[in-house]
C-alpha cells in the first residue's frame, strides 16, 4: 500500500534520498565533497568560457580588430585552457583517487561498526538481510557515486547557465527559445523518467532471476548435481520464461516511452533548424548579428542540447541511487534493541531461565521454558531438529531478547549486566563456525596477538588436540589461514577448523561454556579425543552441549529434552532411561546398531 | 608446465597482434549479428546517422551560410538548402532511432540469451576437475558469465569506431579543402598515442598491484556483514584485528596511488591532452593569421575553422582509443575462445554404449587432483553390486568422498580403472551411466525452484506431484513443507523473491535425500547425508531408505557408524588406502582400526547395555 504511494512521486523521493546520502558523505569527509563540488563549478564553467573565447576571437575579427588583440586573446585562451587541463588532471589522477580512498575508508569504519552493532536477529530477517548485506556491499561505491553525481550534476547546470548567458549577450530572443525548449525537454524528461523509475523496480526481479541462472552455471555449488541429474533442463525453461517476460517487459517501456523519444528528438531538430534560419536571417538579411554571435548560436544549441541530455541522465541516475539509498538508510537507522545495563558481571555462579518464551516472527520457539544450572555443572539440551536448542543458548548469550520470562544470572536479570562483562564471561563453539583470515594465534584469541599471550595460544591449540597439526605448520602460530589475504595461507579442513573454534574457548578460560554440536564435522576418532579434551579442561566449568549424538551426554549432570519448543523431560541419564520417555527412545533408536 | 605459461603471460601485460584484434572483433560482431541482424544493422545506422547530422548541422549548414552571406547570396535562396541538409537526415534519423530503441532492447536480449546459453551448455560440458582448479575455473568458467556483456561492448566499440571514423573522415575533408596544413594540427595530438600505450601498461600494472589489496579491503568487508562470521564478530573481539587489517590494505591501496599517481597525471597530459591545450591553439592562430595577413581565407571559413578544429582532432584520438579498447576486449576473447575450443576430457567415444545396471568395479585405481602431486586415493579395489550395501568409513579427509567422484565419473582415475560387468566405464555413455545413480552428497546447495523440483531435480511432469509427495514423506520432510505457504511449490531461498522460503539445515537435507527416494535408479549414493538430522529422523530415514533400496546398489559414507553395522561390505579408508575391508562381524573380528572406531563411538552406548538390561525391556 504506502509502496504505490511512494512510487507516485518518485522525484521528491528521490531527492530525499539523495541528499541523505549526500549528509552520510559530508559527514564523512568535507573536503573531498566540496572539492569535488568545485570540480564539478569548474567543468560546467568551462563550457561557458570556451564558448565566450570563441565569440570573441570570431568577432574581434569581423569587426577588424588590431592583430595584435586578437593573438592576444587567443593566448589567454591557449593558457586558460592549459590552467584547466592541469588542474583536471591533476584533480582526477592526483588528488581524487588518493582521497577517494581516504572518504572510502571512513565511510566503512563508520558502517562496520554499525553492522557489528546490530541485533544477530536482523540476519535472521531475510528482508532485512539482503538489504543490508547490499548496503554493506555498496557503500562506497554509491556513497561515492551520489557525490560524483551531485558533482556532474552541478557541472551541468553551471555548463547550461554560462552557455545561456554567453548565448544572451548574443541574442535574447534565442535564449528565450532556447530556454523555453530547455523547459519543455525537461517536463519531458520527468515524465519519462517516471516510467523509468516503476519499469526499474519491475526489472529487477526479473533480472535477479536471469542472473541467478547465469551464475548457476558457472557456479562450482552446483557443479555436481548439474552433471548428475537434469535439474540443467528445469533452469533453462526458468530461464526462457524470465528472457521471454524481460523481452516483454521492455517492448511494454518501449512503447510507453517511444513517443515521448520521438517528441524530444523532433523538438531538437527543430530548435536545430530554427536557429539556424533565424541566425541566418539576422545575419544576411538584417545584419543584426556578426559571424561571432551567429557561430556562437549555433555552437551553444548544439551544446545545450548535449547538456539537456547529460542533466536528465543524471536525473535518472538518482532515482536508481535512491532506491539503493532506500536500503542504506533501513540499515542505518536500525537501532540495536539489545542493549547492556549498568552492572559488570565479575563472577559467574548461576543461570536461571524462568518461564521463558520467544516468539519469533510470531511463531513461538520457546514457550515457558525454565531451568538451572549452578557453577561447575554440566547440562546438555537434546531433541529433535528446530526443538529450539540452539535458540535457547542465543538467548544465554544475549543474541536474543526473551519475549516473555526472564534469564538470572546469579539470579540478576541478565539485561541488567554489561554486553562486555556477560559476553566475556562465555565461550561458545557453534556448528558452523567460521575461521576468520588471519594468523592461528589471532583466531584462537579473537583478539590483537601480543607475545606475552604466546602461552595461552599454545596450551589451548594443545587442549584442543591441535597441537599435531599445529607442529606441521611452518610458521606455528602466526600461520595465515585461509587464502583470502595470502596465496601461500593455509586452508585447514572441517574438523580442523572446529578444532580452532574449540581452542578459542580453552583459551579465554571462560566460565560459562556453550557447545553447539561442537564433533557433527569430526570423525569418531576425532570426537572421542576432543570429548576427552574438553573433559580434562572444562573442570570446575559450567558446559551447555547441544547435541545429535546421545553417548556424549550420558555423564552430564541433568539433559533437557526439548520438544517444539517445549522441555518435556529433564534429568540425569539414567533418570530418563529409567523413566522411559522420548529421550529413552531417542537414546535406544541410536544405540541399539552398537549393540549388535 | 602449463601453469608457469599462463602466470608468465599475465605478467607481461599480454598484448595481442593487430591481426588478431581484428579477428576477435569480427568474432563479437559476427556473435551479435547473427543473433539479431536487423537490429544490429539499424544501430550502426543510426551512429552513422548521428555523425552525419552533427556534421551537418553543426558545422556544413555553418559554413554554407557564412560563405553565402559572404558572397552576398541571398536569403531566400539559401534557407531552403538548409532546411533540406538538415532536415534529411534528422527525419531518418527520427525514424530509425525510433525503430532501434524498439528492436535492439528485443535484440540484445536475445544475442545474449544466445550467448548465455552456449556458455551454459559449455559448462555443463566441461569435467568437473575444470571447477576444481582455481586457474582454469577463474579464466574460464567464472568470466564466462560475463561473455555477453563483453561481446556487446566490442560490438558497440565498433560501431563508435566507424561513428569516428566518418567524422574523422568529413571534418577532415572540410578542412582539408580549406588548407591543407590543418591535417597538421589534427595529427599532432596523435602522437600523444605513444604516451597513451605507456599510460595503458602503467594502468595495469597499478591495477595488478590494486587488486590484491581491494580484495582484501573486500574479505574484510565480508566478515563485517556476513551471517557466517556474525556470532563471533558480537562474542569476541575479532573486530580489532579485522579492522586492523583493513587499515593495513586501505594504507597499502593509498600507497600505490601515491607511487603511480604522478606518472599517470603526466602520461594523461602528454596522451590526451595535447590537442586543446597545444594543437588546437595553434590551429586557430594560425586561421587567423591566413585570415588577416595572407588574406587566403575567408572569414567564414576562419569561423568554421575554430569551430570545428577541435572536432577534427578529437575524432582522431578516438579512432586510435577505440583501437585500444578492442585491444584491450580481445584479452577476452581469447580466452573466450580458448574456453569455448577446450575439449571437454569427457565425452562419449563413437562406440560407447548405453549402461545397464551389474556390477561395479574399482580396480587398482589411483588418483591425484590436478596440479598435485600427491595421491588422494591409492590402489583402490571395491566391487558394488545391485541388491548389495556398502559402506565407506574413515577419517575425515581419509579419501571417501573421492571415491565417490571417481564411482559417478566425475573424475576418471589416473591410474587402474573402473568397470561396468567388465566394460570399462569410459566405454560408456556418460549420461546414462550417471543416469543410473541417485546421489546425495555432503555440501548439497538447494535451488531457487520450487521444492518439487529441487526434489525431482529435473522437469515436472504430470503426475509427478504424488511422486514428490511420497518421497518427501519418507525423507521427513513432508510435514514442514506442507506448513509452507505453497506446499510443494514454494519457491525455495529468497533469490528470486521475498517470498522464497529459506530451509534449515537440516531441512535442506531433507529435501536432498527425498531426491533419492523420488529418482528410481538402481544406485543410490549417500554422502554423510544425516550430519544436521536429530536422532529419530535419522533413523526413520534410514529405515525407510533401506526399504526403498532393498533391491537397489547402496554405497553410504557416515561418521556415525551405527549405519555401518548392516553393510554387506565396509570398507575403512585411512590416506587414500582401503586398510581393512570385510562385514561388520569381521571387521571387529579382525579388531583393528575399525573395531578401535566403533568402540570408542560405541562405549557409551555399550555401557548401557549392562546396566540398561531392565531398562531397555
Amino acid at each position: 500500500m504506502s509502496d504505490k504511494k511512494k512510487d507516485k512521486v518518485p522525484f521528491k523521493r528521490a531527492l530525499k534520498n539523495n541528499i541523505y546520502m549526500l549528509k552520510i558523505a559530508y559527514n564523512s569527509d568535507k573536503r573531498m565533497v566540496i572539492m569535488r563540488l568545485v570540480m564539478g563549478f569548474f567543468t560546467g564553467l568551462n563550457h561557458g568560457v570556451s564558448i565566450f573565447f570563441i565569440n570573441e576571437i570570431l568577432n574581434a575579427l569581423d569587426r577588424g580588430d588590431s592583430l595584435g588583440y586578437i593573438f592576444t586573446v587567443v593566448g589567454l585562451m591557449g593558457l586558460y585552457t592549459l590552467a584547466y587541463e592541469l588542474y583536471f588532471a591533476w584533480y582526477y589522477k592526483l588528488y581524487f583517487p588518493y582521497h577517494k580512498l581516504n572518504f572510502i575508508r571512513l565511510i566503512h569504519k563508520s558502517f562496520f561498526v554499525k553492522a557489528s552493532d546490530i541485533d544477530l536477529s536482523c540476519y535472521d530477517t531475510p528482508e532485512f538481510y539482503n538489504d543490508f548485506i547490499y548496503s554493506m556491499q555498496n557503500c562506497d561505491k554509491s556513497i561515492t557515486k551520489t557525490v560524483d553525481q551531485l558533482g556532474d550534476l552541478i557541472r551541468a547546470l553551471v555548463a547550461s547557465i554560462s552557455v545561456v548567458a554567453v548565448i544572451l549577450t548574443v541574442d535574447p530572443i534565442i535564449a528565450a527559445v532556447i530556454f523555453g525548449f530547455a523547459v519543455v525537454d525537461m517536463i519531458i524528461r520527468l515524465f519519462q523518467n517516471g516510467i523509468y523509475y516503476r519499469y526499474n523496480i519491475k526489472m529487477n526481479e526479473l533480472w535477479r532471476k536471469s542472473w541467478y541462472i547465469e551464475r548457476f552455471f558457472s557456479l562450482a555449488d552446483y557443479a555436481k548435481e548439474i552433471r548428475l541429474t537434469d535439474v540443467k533442463e528445469n533452469l533453462l525453461i526458468e530461464y526462457d520464461k524470465t528472457m521471454l517476460e524481460q523481452r516483454r517487459a521492455e517492448v511494454r517501456l518501449e512503447i510507453k516511452t517511444g513517443g515521448l523519444n520521438f517528441l524530444a528528438a523532433f523538438l531538437g531538430y527543430g530548435l536545430t533548424v530554427f536557429i539556424l534560419l533565424f541566425m541566418g536571417y539576422k545575419l544576411m538579411v538584417t545584419g543584426t548579428v556578426l559571424i561571432g554571435g551567429f557561430t556562437v548560436a549555433i555552437t551553444a544549441s548544439w551544446k545545450l542540447k548535449h547538456l539537456m541530455y547529460d542533466i536528465q541522465s543524471k536525473f535518472v541516475e538518482m532515482n536508481k541511487d535512491s532506491l539503493y539509498a532506500d536500503k542504506v538508510r533501513k540499515f542505518l537507522e536500525t537501532e540495536p534493541q539489545i542493549k547492556g545495563g549498568e552492572i559488570v558481571l565479575t563472577e559467574f555462579e548461576s543461570l536461571e531461565f524462568k518461564n521463558v518464551s520467544f516468539a519469533y516472527k510470531e511463531e513461538n520457539v520457546l514457550e515457558n521454558v525454565s531451568f538451572k544450572v549452578d557453577k561447575g555443572e554440566r547440562i546438555a539440551f537434546v531433541g529433535y531438529n528446530g526443538a529450539g536448542k540452539t535458540t535457547t543458548t542465543k538467548l544465554i548469550m544475549r543474541l536474543y531478547d526473551v519475549t516473555e520470562g526472564e534469564i538470572l544470572i546469579n539470579g540478576i536479570n541478565i539485561k541488567e549486566y554489561t554486553l562486555e562483562s556477560l559476553r566475556e564471561k562465555m565461550g561458545a563453539v557453534f556448528q558452523d563456525y567460521k575461521v576468520f583470515a588471519a594468523t592461528v594465534a589471532e583466531n584462537v584469541l579473537g583478539e590483537l596477538y601480543t607475545n606475552e599471550k604466546e602461552k595461552t595460544v599454545l596450551s589451548a591449540l594443545d587442549d584442543a588436540t591441535f597441537g599435531d597439526k599445529l607442529t606441521g605448520l611452518e610458521n606455528g602460530i602466526h600461520t595465515e589461514l585461509t587464502r583470502e589475504f595470502y596465496d601461500n595461507g593455509t586452508n585447514l579442513s572441517g574438523g580442523e577448523n572446529q578444532k580452532i573454534a574449540i581452542a578459542r574457548v580453552f583459551a579465554h578460560n571462560n566460565e560459562l561454556i556453550i557447545m553447539d554440536e561442537p564433533s557433527s564435522a569430526l570423525d569418531p576418532i576425532a570426537e572421542y579425543n576432543l570429548n576427552v579434551g574438553i573433559d580434562k579442561n572444562a573442570k570446575g566449568k559450567t558446559v551447555v552441549f547441544i547435541t545429535h549424538r546421545l553417548s556424549t551426554t550420558r555423564h552430564v549432570n541433568r539433559i533437557y529434552m526439548f520438544e517444539k519448543g517445549k522441555i518435556i523431560e529433564s534429568g540425569s541419564h539414567e533418570e530418563l532411561i529409567r523413566r522411559g520417555g522420548k529421550y529413552c527412545q531417542m537414546f535406544e533408536l541410536q544405540a541399539q546398531k552398537y549393540r549388535a | 608446465m602449463k601453469k608457469e605459461k599462463t602466470v608468465k603471460k599475465k605478467d607481461k601485460g599480454r598484448r595481442v597482434p593487430f591481426g588478431l584484434v581484428l579477428k576477435d572483433t569480427w568474432l563479437a560482431l559476427r556473435l551479435c549479428f547473427k543473433h539479431a541482424p536487423f537490429a544490429c544493422i539499424m544501430m550502426l545506422l543510426s551512429y552513422i546517422l548521428d555523425s552525419l547530422i552533427g556534421f551537418m548541422s553543426g558545422t556544413y549548414a555553418l559554413k554554407y551560410i557564412i560563405d553565402s552571406y559572404e558572397n552576398g547570396i541571398s536569403f531566400d535562396a539559401v534557407w531552403k538548402t538548409v532546411v533540406f541538409l538538415v532536415v534529411v537526415p534528422a527525419a531518418t534519423s527520427l525514424v530509425v532511432d525510433f525503430i532501434v530503441n524498439l528492436t535492439w532492447s528485443i535484440g540484445s536480449n536475445k544475442i545474449s540469451m544466445a550467448i548465455h546459453k552456449s556458455v551454459f551448455e559449455k559448462n555443463t560440458r566441461v569435467e568437473l576437475a575444470c571447477f576444481e582448479n582455481p586457474e582454469f575455473y577463474d579464466k574460464y568458467v567464472k568470466a564466462s558469465a560475463e561473455t555477453p556483456d563483453n561481446m556487446f561492448n566490442i560490438t558497440f566499440t565498433v560501431f563508435f569506431f566507424f561513428y569516428t571514423v566518418l567524422n574523422t573522415c568529413l571534418y577532415g575533408s572540410l578542412l582539408f579543402t580549406m588548407d591543407p596544413v590543418f591535417i597538421i594540427f589534427a595529427i599532432i595530438p596523435l602522437f600523444g598515442s605513444f604516451f597513451k600505450k605507456r599510460s595503458n601498461e602503467l594502468w595495469h600494472k597499478h591495477s595488478t598491484e590494486d587488486r590484491v589489496l581491494h580484495r582484501r579491503c573486500q574479505y574484510t568487508q565480508r566478515v563485517f556483514y556476513s551471517n557466517e562470521y556474525a556470532k563471533e564478530m558480537r562474542l569476541t573481539n575479532s573486530k580489532s584485528f579485522m579492522l586492523k587489517k583493513y587499515e593495513e590494505a586501505s594504507d597499502g591501496r593509498k600507497d600505490v596511488v601515491k607511487r603511480y599517481g604522478k606518472r599517470e597525471m603526466l602520461l594523461d597530459i602528454l596522451g590526451n591532452k595535447i590537442s586543446s591545450i597545444l594543437a588546437n591553439p595553434l590551429a586557430i592562430a594560425y586561421a587567423i593569421f591566413r585570415t588577416l595577413v595572407s588574406k587566403a581565407m575567408g572569414l567564414g571559413d576562419c569561423a568554421v575553422v575554430i569551430n570545428s578544429v577541435s572536432q577534427l582532432s578529437s575524432s582522431f584520438i578516438q579512432v586510435t582509443n577505440q583501437y585500444f579498447r578492442l585491444h584491450e576486449k580481445s584479452l577476452f576473447v581469447e580466452d573466450y575462445k580458448e574456453f569455448v575450443n577446450y575439449e571437454p576430457k569427457m565425452s562419449d567415444g563413437e562406440n560407447a554404449s548405453n549402461a545397464a545396471p551389474g556390477i561395479i568395479k574399482m580396480e587398482n585405481v589411483s588418483f591425484k587432483y590436478f596440479g598435485s602431486g600427491q595421491n588422494v586415493l591409492k590402489n583402490i579395489s571395491l566391487e558394488l553390486k545391485v541388491g548389495e550395501k556398502i559402506a565407506l568409513v574413515g577419517h575425515n579427509g581419509a579419501g571417501k568422498s573421492t571415491l565417490i567422484k571417481l564411482l559417478l565419473r566425475l573424475y576418471d582415475p589416473t591410474e587402474g580403472k573402473i568397470t561396468l560387468d567388465g566394460e570399462d566405464i569410459r566405454d560408456v555413455k556418460i549420461k546414462s551411466y550417471r543416469d543410473m545413480f541417485s546421489v546425495v552428497f555432503q555440501d548439497f546447495k538447494l535451488i531457487a525452484l520450487p521444492v518439487s523440483e529441487n526434489v525431482l531435480m529435473r522437469p515436472k511432469k504430470e503426475g509427478d506431484e504424488k511422486r514428490v509427495e511420497e518421497a518427501l514423506k519418507l525423507s521427513g520432510a513432508y510435514g514442514r513443507i506442507m506448513e509452507l505457504k505453497d506446499g510443494v511449490d514454494t519457491v525455495l531461498t529468497k533469490e528470486f523473491s521475498e517470498d522464497g522460503a529459506v530451509l534449515s539445515v537440516g531441512e535442506g537435507q531433507k529435501i536432498a535425500i527425498a531426491h533419492a527416494f523420488i529418482k528410481d535408479s538402481p544406485y543410490i549414493i549417500l554422502d554423510e547425508p544425516t550430519s544436521a538430522l536429530d536422532p529419530v529422523a535419522e533413523s526413520e530415514m534410514y529405515t525407510n531408505m533401506m526399504r526403498v533400496g532393498e533391491n537397489k546398489g547402496m554405497v553410504f559414507i557416515s561418521h556415525r557408524l551405527s549405519s555401518a553395522v548392516s553393510a554387506d561390505r565396509i570398507y575403512m579408508l585411512e590416506n587414500g588406502e582401503i586398510i581393512e575391508s570385510g562385514t561388520h562381524k569381521e571387521l571387529m573380528e579382525l579388531n583393528g582400526k575399525y573395531a578401535d572406531m566403533f568402540k570408542k563411538q560405541a562405549q557409551n552406548y555399550v555401557d548401557i547395555e549392562r546396566e540398561g538390561g531392565e531398562v531397555s525391556a
